[in-house]
């Protein structure tokens, strides 16, 4: 049932490598960090289509969180390069029509570094909290 | 660049023919790929063989039906190149979008010679019409809008175009900045040169050209921005895409005409995508009307992720939609934005990769975290 | 998509307490049995147990399915383990999936049970949506030739054939020059134990001509690699010789009446050989190559001849085109080794214009026993013996503006070798060696250099050359000493120069038949620079030696080595097995712009150049996907990683309830 307060609803893409890795790490240490972000393992970050990414924030996520390993660390040699290249192309499509492309972000996050993955999704969790429902959503709850 | 400068006086369309037909006739080229007129005055392309019978051609029509003529390269080269030498007429839009469907081994330039011509602007279709009906002819008042500096009939892309000049071809035929009455044709290559060597032209250089050409990018360069700026305005957040495209009804005409949407089959068409959205009822228990727009949104959106870092702004999609959605508007702006990041200018060679093929190491460091 | 007649089985995993304490699972378990296609949902203390495994097992027979789901742990731990059960099961191990609910949900929402199960619902709900359009796969497997091509003959290159062919494998070993041996064949002593390199290789390089297993091509290049892991097949061209192999005996009497001079590369230059040769003493092969740019009776056709007359066995046919041939292997071992910075380069010290500068390549044969000098130290200009000598170290590296950024790493220590060479054989001579810093890491390395400076007495002037100008006979050397930041002007009778490392010529060339990749500073491009040295990107491939960059005889040995027991290894199995996942494109879809050939790092897909579309070489995919992404069309997608999978898989993961 739709709750009268917000609760944003994040979709992760995460590398199988660094960050699907740093994230199993995080949960050893018993990290905490907010449940909003609902993750999938993908082979390597340079495997995600933007339009994954548009797909998501129309079917209704507010954010959506991409990682991939750091620049020389990735399994594929330079998905990550890809990676970042179409996400730019994203980005760049979002901010120019208004539709808050804040939302999305790409981050390298190194398998060791299951700390750092649990600080990253916090504070995005926050930023998309503070920001509110998508736009993309929200025009469908309000006409 | 060197070139021949010739008379034509008040005959401008003969003149040219008549320089086409020689083509054919030396037998420099086997056949011409042009614009040639139809009998309601509008033009199609079209191959002429027969020097002949070049009347029919009308390369400076200023107007361009249906696809862009690099569509038509393409759908004729593709397969394989062509066995006859061709010669085809193109506009400065479609050189740039040649070339980057050679990028895209959409094109084979094997036996093709490039004529470009340049092109100051061209109208709506239906605008067209409406010139030839009132028993004028287009392409005159064409060389009058250039002789006061401006149009406000040309389509939204002409206004804003920064290339009244083909980047690249073998020969170019120029009337921008050169004095009335007279056509330089311009030898942009070796090839090109020795065509017109062939034909016993003397070959001369126009520096004023360049000034011309020069003017007109400044003043454009300014309605360039000014036109972005207030679409980046009116197209601002999720209100301002639905009002855009609440009238779309979703007939993919600007996808089709798109020279860069070159799929055999759109992947927003097919059913590898296809797209019902199946959380919408959930969203809405509150508000009782939910408007389907979110596939409609996907296909532009998405089409604009596949192609605008290659977007040539030709604005055909604009001129293609039946719901007279300005198309470009959003387009041009997404493609001139993307294409900023990356440094990048469709059409500008065939030698630089489009943005989609590669990466590099160090770039887009702005858009981590 | 939901499809019917779906039969999927789903087990959670209580972890003990690890997720029930935060999950609940029943809830799990209830919620998610009202999933389209689950026919079985189930929860158990401890899956991965012998007796949870026993369950899923079961249950795959019991209630027939044909999909299985185990929401447990990370599928870093597991996934093997369910996979293997449920193909003992009949299952096709791909048609079983894994939801983290540990690491993912259960561990990082401890105290937030309502959200964790929430969350552990759509994470398995997403698995569900995935699993559905999972192909059942088989490995892809590939047989394997059990040969190995080996380049370059140098000490790496030996190395390796001898390992690999000690192993019983057959080995094709091609080496461009006349001989192996490469550069520790020109060598005078070696560093840091000051033994004859030659009594140390030579028996090596017998042992490789003698080896039933190795087939040796010299005087041979590589012309064209096709295939991939396991199954390359090469086409290796063997240069026109102009003498009869099988005949010539390496007796050497057409190399006496040959009249033609030609510097000798293996001299370096500072001696001649003849244009009919055999490069040195022990060459392996033995036997003669004509140079036909040089011999008279190739260039003019007709003439001379003398040797063709000299020759016992009547070798000599001054004809013949070489010949390709192609052989297949499964495994290849670059080992093209590096060169030393040629001539002229370095305008301001001489080198080139003044006989009595060297490289210190041509100073390892004027100290060689066996060299043109029979090992005297004497001047190329007078032949005198130098009594100040004057060593410059880094001329080239270190200096990126001009040259190389890199350092060349052994010329500190052949440096350090041939100053202490040089007073052995010239004891009341003087040597000195400007150097910007000494990196002497190795074993009993810096013990050497300090023998150098203390029992030989070299000195050692921390400083920069900046040049070097005749002065009658002597050669006057300007530089600066940095420790006492004063000029020093050495009036030397003979200047080496440690000239810079460079990766052997046409590597380049090379790298692009055999599709692997280089550094920025043209080395052979490791895998992984820590974890993966030995071998390059393309699977199948290894690298050894100087030419993934430059090292001592020491390092190379065990770098060779170690790709040797990479590369046999690899051969050990009768079949390769690949993971399946890779790519596969619909050509009624793919519109053949390339974008996907482009973008692959593996050199993968290739555009048919009839039909115009991409074809996936399964063997060298490597199933990242990049491809796929970059395809506008959806023509070329992953398996079990398609378009709509993914799609699904969000829809789940936003549902809302
Ligand atoms: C002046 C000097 C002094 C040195 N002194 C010492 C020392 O005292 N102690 C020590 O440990 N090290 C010393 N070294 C280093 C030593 O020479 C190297 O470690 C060693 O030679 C590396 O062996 P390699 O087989 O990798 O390369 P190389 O010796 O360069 O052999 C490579 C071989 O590959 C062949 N080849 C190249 N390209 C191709 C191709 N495309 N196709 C077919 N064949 C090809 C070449 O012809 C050559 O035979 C010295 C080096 C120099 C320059
Ligand atoms: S052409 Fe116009 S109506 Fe048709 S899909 Fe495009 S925007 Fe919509
Ligand atoms: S998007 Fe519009 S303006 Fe751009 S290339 Fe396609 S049709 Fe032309
Ligand atoms: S929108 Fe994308 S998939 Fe569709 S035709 Fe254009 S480039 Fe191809
Ligand atoms: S990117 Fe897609 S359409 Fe283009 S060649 Fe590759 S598979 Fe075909
Ligand atoms: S999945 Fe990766 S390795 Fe395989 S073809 Fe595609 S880009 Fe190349």
């Amino acid at each position: 049932m739709e709750k009268d307060y917000f609760e944003p609803v994040i979709v992760g893409f995460l590398c199988r490598w660094c960050a699907a890795a740093a994230a199993d790490a995080a949960g050893t240490s018993r990290l905490h960090y907010p449940p909003n972000i609902r993750p999938v393992r993908v082979n390597c970050s340079g495997f995600i289509d933007p339009v994954y990414i548009l797909r998501a924030l129309l079917e209704g996520a507010d954010g959506v969180f991409v990682a991939g390993c750091r620049p020389g660390d990735c399994h594929y040699v330079d998905g990550n390069l890809k990676a970042r290249r179409r996400i730019a192309i994203l980005k760049e499509t979002l901010k120019t029509l208004g539709l808050e492309d804040q939302r999305v972000v790409f981050e390298y996050i190194s398998t060791s570094e299951g700390s750092r993955y649990a600080e990253l999704v916090k504070k995005f969790t926050e930023k998309i909290r503070g920001l509110g429902p998508s736009p993309l959503k929200k025009k469908f709850l309000t006409v | 660049m060197r070139g021949a400068l010739l008379e034509t006086g008040e005959e401008t369309r003969r003149t040219i023919n008549n320089f086409l037909s020689r083509l054919l006739q030396e037998k420099m080229v086997d056949a011409i790929l042009a614009p040639i007129e139809t009998s309601t005055g509008l033009v199609t392309p079209g191959f002429v063989t027969n020097p002949e019978k070049t009347h029919i051609i009308d390369v400076l029509a200023p107007v361009i039906p249906g696809v862009a003529m690099a569509t038509v390269v393409s759908q004729i080269t593709h397969e394989k190149p062509v066995e006859k030498r061709l010669g085809v007429i193109l506009k400065p839009c479609d050189i740039r979008a040649l070339v980057e469907l050679v990028k895209f081994q959409q094109v084979n330039l094997e036996n093709i010679y490039l004529i470009g011509v340049d092109c100051y602007g061209t109208y709506p279709v239906i605008k067209y019409k409406e010139i030839l009906e009132k028993g004028n002819l287009p392409v005159e008042n064409v060389f009058e809008a250039l002789n006061k500096g401006g149009e406000t009939e040309f389509r939204d892309s002409c206004k804003v175009c920064l290339n009244p000049v083909p980047i690249y071809s073998d020969l170019c035929i120029g009337y921008i900045g050169i004095e009335k009455g007279k056509l330089f044709i311009e030898a942009r290559t070796e090839k090109g040169e020795e065509f017109l060597r062939k034909l016993g032209f003397k070959l001369l250089e126009l520096k004023e050209r360049n000034r011309a050409v020069a003017e007109i990018l400044r003043e454009r360069e300014t309605k360039r921005e000014k036109y972005f700026g207030e679409a980046e305005k009116e197209l601002n957040g999720m209100e301002g895409i639905n009002s855009f495209f609440e009238d779309c009804i979703a007939c993919h005409n600007c996808m089709e005409v798109c020279p860069i949407c070159f799929c055999k089959e759109c992947f927003f068409d097919s059913d590898r995508y296809s797209y019902v959205n199946q959380n919408y009822l959930e969203w809405n228990p509150l508000e009782g009307t939910v408007p389907m727009l979110q596939a409609k949104v996907q296909f532009h959106v998405g089409r604009a992720v596949h192609m605008a870092s290659s977007c040539v702004h030709c604005g055909l999609c604009e001129q293609a939609c039946p719901q007279d959605i300005a198309l470009y508007k959003l387009f041009g702006l997404i493609a001139r934005n993307i294409q900023r990041i990356f440094n990048y200018t469709p059409g500008r060679s065939v030698e630089e990769k489009p943005p989609v093929q590669e990466f590099k190491e160090e770039e887009l460091k702005e858009f981590i975290g | 998509m939901i499809k019917v007649n779906e039969r999927i089985g789903v087990f959670i995993c209580h972890c003990g307490l690890n997720i029930a304490g935060t999950v609940n699972v029943e809830k799990v378990a209830e919620e998610i049995s009202k999933c389209k296609g689950v026919v079985h949902a189930e929860h158990y203390i401890f899956m991965c147990s012998d007796p949870g495994q026993e369950k899923v097992r079961q249950t795959i027979k019991e209630k027939k399915l044909d999909g299985v789901i185990v929401a447990a742990c990370s599928p870093d731990l597991h996934e093997h383990t369910f996979r293997s059960a449920a193909a003992s099961a009949g299952l096709n191990p791909y048609r079983v999936e894994i939801a983290n609910i540990r690491e993912w949900v259960a561990w990082p929402h401890e105290g937030k049970g309502e959200e964790a199960t929430e969350k552990a619902i759509k994470i398995i709900d997403a698995a569900i949506e995935k699993l559905r359009d999972n192909m059942a796969l088989l490995p892809v497997e590939v047989p394997v030739t059990k040969k190995v091509l080996v380049i370059g003959g140098g000490i790496a290159g030996i190395q390796a054939a001898l390992d690999c062919a000690d192993a019983g494998l057959d080995v094709y070993l091609v080496e461009r020059g006349q001989s192996i041996g490469g550069k520790m064949a020109q060598l005078s002593e070696t560093f840091p134990t000051l033994d004859c390199p030659q009594c140390i290789e030579t028996p090596k390089m017998t042992a490789v001509a003698q080896h039933p297993k190795i087939h040796l091509y010299a005087y041979s290049e590589i012309e064209d690699v096709n295939g991939y892991v396991g199954n390359f097949k090469v086409k290796i061209k063997r240069k026109p010789t102009f003498v009869d192999w099988d005949k010539c005996t390496g007796c050497r009497e057409c190399m006496k009446v040959c009249p033609v001079k030609v510097p000798s590369e293996y001299e370096r230059g500072i001696a001649d050989r003849k244009a009919i040769y055999i490069s040195f003493p022990q060459a392996v092969p033995n036997k003669a190559v004509i140079d036909a740019e040089n011999c008279i009776r190739m260039k003019y056709g007709k003439g001379c001849g003398l040797c063709a007359k000299n020759c016992p066995s009547k070798a000599i046919t001054f004809e013949g085109n070489g010949s390709i041939e192609e052989v297949k292997v499964g495994a290849i071992i670059v080992a093209t080794g590096f060169d030393v910075m040629g001539v002229n380069s370095f305008g301001e010290y001489g080198y080139g214009k003044y006989k009595d500068v060297l490289d210190a390549l041509q100073f390892e044969r004027l100290l060689a026993p066996a060299g043109p000098t029979s090992g005297k130290v004497l001047r190329p200009s007078d032949g005198r013996e130098p009594k100040e000598v004057v060593f410059v170290q880094c001329v080239g590296s270190r200096d990126p503006d001009n040259w190389h950024p890199y350092c060349s790493k052994i010329c500190c220590m052949y440096i350090a070798k041939q100053a202490m060479l040089y007073k052995h054989a010239v004891p009341d001579g003087q040597a000195y060696v400007f150097y910007i810093d000494i990196r002497a890491d190795g074993k009993g390395y810096e013990e050497f250099v300090h023998r150098a400076m203390t029992e030989d007495g070299v000195i050692y002037l921390r400083g920069k050359v900046g040049k070097i100008v005749e002065e009658g006979d002597k050669l006057r050397v300007y530089g600066v000493d940095t420790l006492t930041g004063r000029n020093v002007v050495i009036d030397a009778d003979l200047v080496v120069l440690a000239t810079a490392v460079e990766p052997s010529k046409g590597i380049d060339d090379l790298a692009r038949k055999l599709r692997i990749q280089l550094d920025q500073d043209g080395w052979l491009s490791e895998a992984h620079l820590k974890l993966r040295p030995l071998e390059s990107l393309t699977s199948g491939i290894f690298i050894a030696g100087a030419a993934q960059y430059i090292k001592d005889i020491t390092d190379t040995v065990s770098q060779a080595s170690g790709a040797a027991a990479k590369a046999i290894a690899l051969l050990s199995r009768d079949k390769l097995e690949k993971e399946p996942i890779v790519a596969t494109v619909d050509e009624e879809v793919c519109v053949g712009c390339g974008n996907c050939v482009s973008i692959c790092t593996y050199n993968a897909v290739e555009l048919d150049p009839e039909l115009k579309v991409a074809r996936v070489n399964e063997g060298l995919c490597e199933g990242c996907g990049a491809c796929a992404a970059t395809c506008p069309s959806g023509a070329i997608q992953l398996i079990n990683n398609t378009k709509k999978q993914i799609f699904e898989m969000i829809t789940a993961l936003t549902r809302r309830d």
